[in-house]
């Protein structure tokens, strides 16, 4: 087990002290003493990541760095955006554009990294960047990677993060606020005729959503039937022949993918917000979305 | 010997101009004060770590890599009598960017981060071997159109590998090959900076110690052995040592095109095509060339990082037209 505990326990009062006041600075008050509260009632947890390492938090982080856009929503949402240090090129969420960026979240700037001088840093899981769990882990900054694919995973994300920052309950709610979301939109279509989709991330030859993604989710919840769901891969390139012969009722893209002119002689091309390819907490209205295509009957 | 001379000084304080600039400028504003604290171990933690764990490593593989491609493309471009030689040429890259694919696509790179330059180094050296085993198996003697027609094949076979797992694979995995390829110094540290150094040194010095015996191939095998030069042996330790340099630095930085080509011609252009002074002088060359760079690749864009292929190609090709217009006047 990789043992990663905050670096300095020493630091715990400065941290408590830190985290405080900058919890001041968003909602102040009431605010403040569940922060506090959470902090010195949180006992030290153990969180498995996505890359199956273990690691300990004594206390809650108090500088995060979240690489990964899905989760900065999260802690924004879980009301935990005070401890947020920086951000990357891909947040743009109002709340956190005026915090200083690493680049991309893949290979980010390490020297703003460092100045940032996060306590925790959430990264995204695989090969993809091999540089900078290597560097966070050669100075002792912990880290822990995560996987949003599916819905579920999004959701266990949520509890995670509600657990590493004393947030339980929060994450509770944006949890249940979720489920309910996806179960209104799901009692809104059930019964309905499936029709059956191809959802196109665009490309020559076209990439599509395949099973045991998070696209693929929101379909079955939205009604829908993904007739790649044999596709041997999370997204991947098929042909046109394909996409021609599938029997597809809707081809659905994101709004400003350029697709095949070809796609629209054979079925309608309908376009959805760019939420819909975001595994967030937005997953909700992406459904609801959807469904909305897929079964306009239904809304009326 | 004199120009020689004065290049060298020009070039050795251009390497030292080069990694000062790059410990000096980065994506964060530190003051000359705070940069010199850090390189005495003074002052603030942070900025020590990035003055002396972050730039000054990366500074200092940007000299082992940029040098050693510079001395291999150098080497290559003698033994095969071949100016568009460089350092790929004999499929290295093709099967370095093969492995470095296979253990991505087979998730492999999970094991530790050594596994990626690992495999790298291996498929560089595999290409090597099977270059050189399909070149003697048509012709005892090496003949070098034999070796670079292998080379090609080799390096054609492995980048249909690489498409085809490109096929097979995840996106991700397709993304970090892709990243991987476009080669990088930013995996820098100390121990890849010592590691890189325990290939490139040796092998470099061994390179300049055949200085002479190369002037000689460089006219003509025959004219070589005549000359009382052991053509074959030559051959073989200097073919082994320049690709020994381009897979190491290809395990450590990808690949990185266009120092191993125009470097070496750039130097020939200014001192001539005598090995004691083209071989180290390209080092020095590549080795400022590579850093400079670098520098420019993190700041250009930051904190978003160029390619750096990208900045040597923009660099290098004005920089060949000047010398080339000022060598034909």
């Amino acid at each position: 087990m990789h043992r990663i505990g905050l670096r300095h326990r020493t630091r715990a009062p400065i941290l408590l002290l830190a985290s405080a006041a900058l919890g001041a600075c968003g909602d102040a008050g009431a605010e403040r003493g569940v922060e506090r509260s959470a902090i010195i009632s949180a006992a030290p947890i153990v969180i498995t990541d996505a890359s199956g390492r273990a690691v300990r938090f004594d206390h809650p982080p108090a500088r995060v760095l979240s690489l990964v856009p899905t989760v900065t929503q999260i802690l924004v949402e879980l009301g935990t955006g005070y401890a947020l240090v920086g951000r990357t090129d891909y947040d743009t969420m109002a709340t956190v554009r005026a915090l200083p960026s690493v680049g991309g979240g893949l290979q980010p700037d390490l020297e703003r990294l460092l100045t940032l001088r996060p306590d925790l840093v959430i990264r995204f899981e695989g090969a993809q960047d091999p540089v900078t769990g290597v560097a966070l882990d050669e100075r002792s900054i912990p880290h822990l990677t995560v996987r949003p694919d599916r819905i579920a995973d999004v959701i266990a994300i949520v509890h995670q993060m509600g657990q590493i920052m004393g947030r339980s309950e929060a994450a509770d709610t944006l949890v249940a606020d979720l489920d309910r979301q996806l179960a209104d939109v799901r009692a809104l279509v059930a019964g309905a005729e499936r029709p059956r989709v191809a959802y196109v991330l665009g490309g020559t030859p076209p990439w599509v959503a395949g099973p045991g993604t998070f696209i693929a989710d929101l379909l079955d919840a939205a009604g829908g039937e993904n007739v790649f769901a044999d596709l041997d891969r999370l997204y991947g390139p098929v042909s046109l022949e394909e996409l021609v012969t599938r029997d597809v009722t809707f081809f659905v893209v994101a709004r400003g993918t350029v697709v095949n002119l070809r796609l629209g002689e054979q079925a309608p091309v309908v376009e959805v917000s760019q939420e819909v390819e975001s595994p967030g907490t937005g997953l909700g209205r992406a459904a609801l979305e959807l469904a909305h295509l897929l079964h306009p009957a239904a809304f009326r | 010997m004199t120009r020689s001379r004065t290049t060298a000084a020009v070039l050795i304080l251009a390497v030292a101009a080069a990694v000062l600039l790059a410990v000096r400028f980065g994506s964060v504003a530190l003051s000359t004060g705070d940069v010199l604290d850090a390189l005495r171990g003074r002052g603030d933690p942070v900025t020590r770590d990035i003055v002396v764990g972050l730039r000054l490593p990366r500074a200092l593989l940007g000299v082992l890599v940029g040098g050693g491609l510079a001395l291999a493309g150098a080497t290559f471009q003698a033994l095969l009598r071949n100016p568009l030689a460089e350092p790929y040429i004999l499929g290295i890259s093709g099967g370095a960017a093969a492995a470095a694919v296979t253990v991505l696509a087979l998730g492999l790179v999970s094991a530790g981060s050594w596994v990626l330059p690992a495999a790298a180094f291996g498929g560089a050296l595999l290409a090597i071997f099977l270059v050189f085993r399909v070149a003697s198996a048509a012709d005892r003697s090496l003949d070098v159109r034999v070796l670079l027609l292998a080379g090609v094949v080799v390096g054609a076979f492995f980048s249909a590998t690489i498409a085809l797992w490109f096929a097979l694979s995840e996106a991700s995995t397709v993304r970090s090959a892709v990243l991987w390829m476009m080669g990088s110094l930013a995996g820098a540290d100390w121990r890849v900076v010592v590691t890189a150094a325990a290939y490139t040194l040796p092998a470099g010095f061994v390179l300049v110690a055949l200085a002479r015996p190369l002037d000689l191939l460089a006219i003509g095998e025959e004219t070589a052995t005549y000359l009382g030069a052991n053509v074959e042996q030559v051959k073989r330790i200097a073919f082994g040592m320049a690709s020994l340099i381009t897979a190491a630095g290809v395990a450590v930085a990808g690949v990185i095109g266009f120092v191993g080509l125009i470097i070496p011609h750039a130097v020939r252009l200014v001192v001539g095509s005598g090995h004691r002074a083209l071989l180290p002088l390209s080092f020095l060359a590549g080795s400022a060339f590579l850093v400079l760079a670098d520098v420019v690749a993190r700041l250009v864009i930051a904190p978003a990082e160029m390619p750096i292929g990208v900045v040597t190609a923009f660099a290098g090709v004005p920089l060949f037209l000047v010398l080339l217009r000022a060598s034909l006047r």
